[in-house]
């Protein structure tokens, strides 16, 4: 590693980080529902060989929950990430190129969303689409894209203005084609980055959402769910149930952030200099 | 073919002061006319004006006593100081050609362009590589006029030489009219058959 220049040092951590996290993700999408049935002869065991996250009130294997809830986790924040990164391309882009108007119509619509809680809009959006997987990444992906699609809307506007641009427009293209070949590869670092760091703040929010009860229903393998019941038990010296699925939890999400950092090296152009 | 501008104003807000203000002039093909200035006098801004990338706030721009039309390739075509703002830096510099047309083998001969450049990025070559290359996609397109707006300042007097010789021999052979936009009065009077100056 000590060789290794900081692209191929952050190239190699990505491969890692990507094929961890796919792992994951596969291991608790193959996981037969047996693995995590209930067994009431083995309730309430601490960590051992045997379980090494313990079982819950209900026998359950907490392991095997875990890494099922981790999967549904990313399921959640990989869609609702894309849908959101979507919307903030096509909205900042809109923005950027559309009327006076339509840039303040977007403005007051991106203060609108930041300006109620993320959680709470979450919640309510989530709710109103009628709860489950479904309700909650619609709920992520509707809050998520504001910040994302104010660094693509002012990424657009400088680009506008650069000369090549300008060149470009003297030259006969029509603004489809400059937005097409000079604009977007242009904006891809940016909204590859703000897509991968997008993962954390919607499985984190996933698991807020789904904690406060509002999110996955209960019988769903889900880390917020874990984390919620495991409140009623955790005064009783049951302390597993929230510090193996939360510790989890923080440790995908670090993943992913540090998965968004690599790539962010990745993409920058002057690194691939070194 | 004559390029001229009548009565042009310009600024760039209603609250700001006219950089340009009811300023003619006239070139035709053939010509090489020299736009000499103080630094601040809007020598930019003018030239940005005849090329159609800015709008004036009144006055016109006319080609044979038409106003430019817009949409399609602009018969005026602009020079910028800086090449490599000029340049879409994720683009290799064969694509920058082929963005205004096939490009020549007699004319990147003729401007000291060698075929490898072709294939690499633009931060993979110096400025006045690039700066030749600029002129290479400006005569692609076919242009009529050619406005060089500080084309070679950034150079060094050798690099500047061979890029105006490159130049005058291909606005020669193209019969093209040619605007040298500089506040260098030695290089004007060297290149140009007339001199325009613009006062602050």
């Amino acid at each position: 590693m000590a060789e290794m220049n900081m692209r191929r040092r952050s190239a190699l951590l990505g491969a890692i980080i990507l094929i961890l996290l796919a792992a994951v993700y596969a291991a608790g999408a193959l996981m037969p529902d047996a693995a995590f049935a209930p067994d009431f002869s083995s309730s309430r065991l601490a960590p051992s060989l045997d379980h090494l996250f313990g079982t819950d009130w209900l026998g359950r294997d907490l392991l095997a929950r875990t890494v099922k809830g981790l999967s549904v986790s990313i399921t959640v924040g990989v869609v609702a990430s894309l849908v959101s990164a979507v919307i903030a391309a096509l909205v900042g882009v809109a923005s950027a190129m559309g009327s006076r108007r339509v840039d303040a119509a977007v403005a007051w619509l991106i203060d609108l969303v930041m300006g109620v809680p993320h959680t709470i809009l979450v919640v309510l959006i989530s709710f109103a689409c009628g709860r489950g997987m479904t309700g909650l990444i619609i709920g992520i992906s509707a809050t998520h894209w504001t910040s994302l699609a104010r660094v693509i809307r002012a990424e657009v506007m400088q680009l506008r203005e650069r000369e090549f641009v300008a060149v470009s427009r003297s030259l006969g293209k029509s603004g489809p084609w400059i937005l097409v070949n000079h604009m977007l590869p242009h904006i891809v670092p940016q909204f590859v980055v703000g897509l991968v760091l997008m993962f954390p703040h919607a499985i984190l929010h996933e698991a807020a959402v789904s904690f406060l009860g509002f999110g996955l229903p209960p019988e769903q393998p889900a880390i917020g769910i874990i984390l919620s019941e495991s409140m009623s038990y955790i005064s009783s010296g049951m302390w597993w149930p929230a510090v193996f699925p939360g510790a989890a939890l923080v440790c995908i999400v670090l993943l992913f952030d540090r998965l968004g950092d690599s790539l962010k090296t990745l993409l920058d152009p002057y690194s691939a200099h070194e | 073919m004559r390029l001229e501008c009548r009565d042009l104003s310009f600024r760039y807000s209603d609250k700001q002061p006219f950089i340009l203000e009811h300023f003619s002039m006239s070139v035709s093909e053939g010509e090489r006319v020299g736009l000499m200035a103080p630094s601040g006098s809007g020598k930019s801004t003018l030239a940005k004006l005849l090329a159609g990338i800015l709008r004036p706030a009144s006055g016109e721009v006319l080609l044979d006593g038409r106003p430019i039309q817009s949409g399609g390739v602009r018969p005026v075509q602009l020079i910028f100081q800086h090449p490599e703002l000029a340049i879409n830096p994720r683009w290799r510099m064969r694509r920058v050609l082929e963005e205004a047309g096939e490009p020549e083998p007699e004319l990147l001969a003729g401007l000291g362009i060698e075929g490898q450049w072709l294939g690499r990025y633009p931060r993979e070559l110096s400025g006045g590589e690039l700066q030749r290359f600029c002129i290479a996609r400006a005569l692609l397109s076919n242009a009529r006029f050619i406005i060089a707006d500080e084309m070679t300042t950034m150079f060094d007097v050798i690099t500047q030489a061979q890029i105006w010789a490159a130049m005058l021999d291909a606005a020669q052979k193209r019969s093209l009219g040619l605007i040298v936009v500089s506040h260098n009065r030695r290089l004007i009077d060297r290149l140009c058959t007339s001199v325009i100056e613009l006062k602050k």
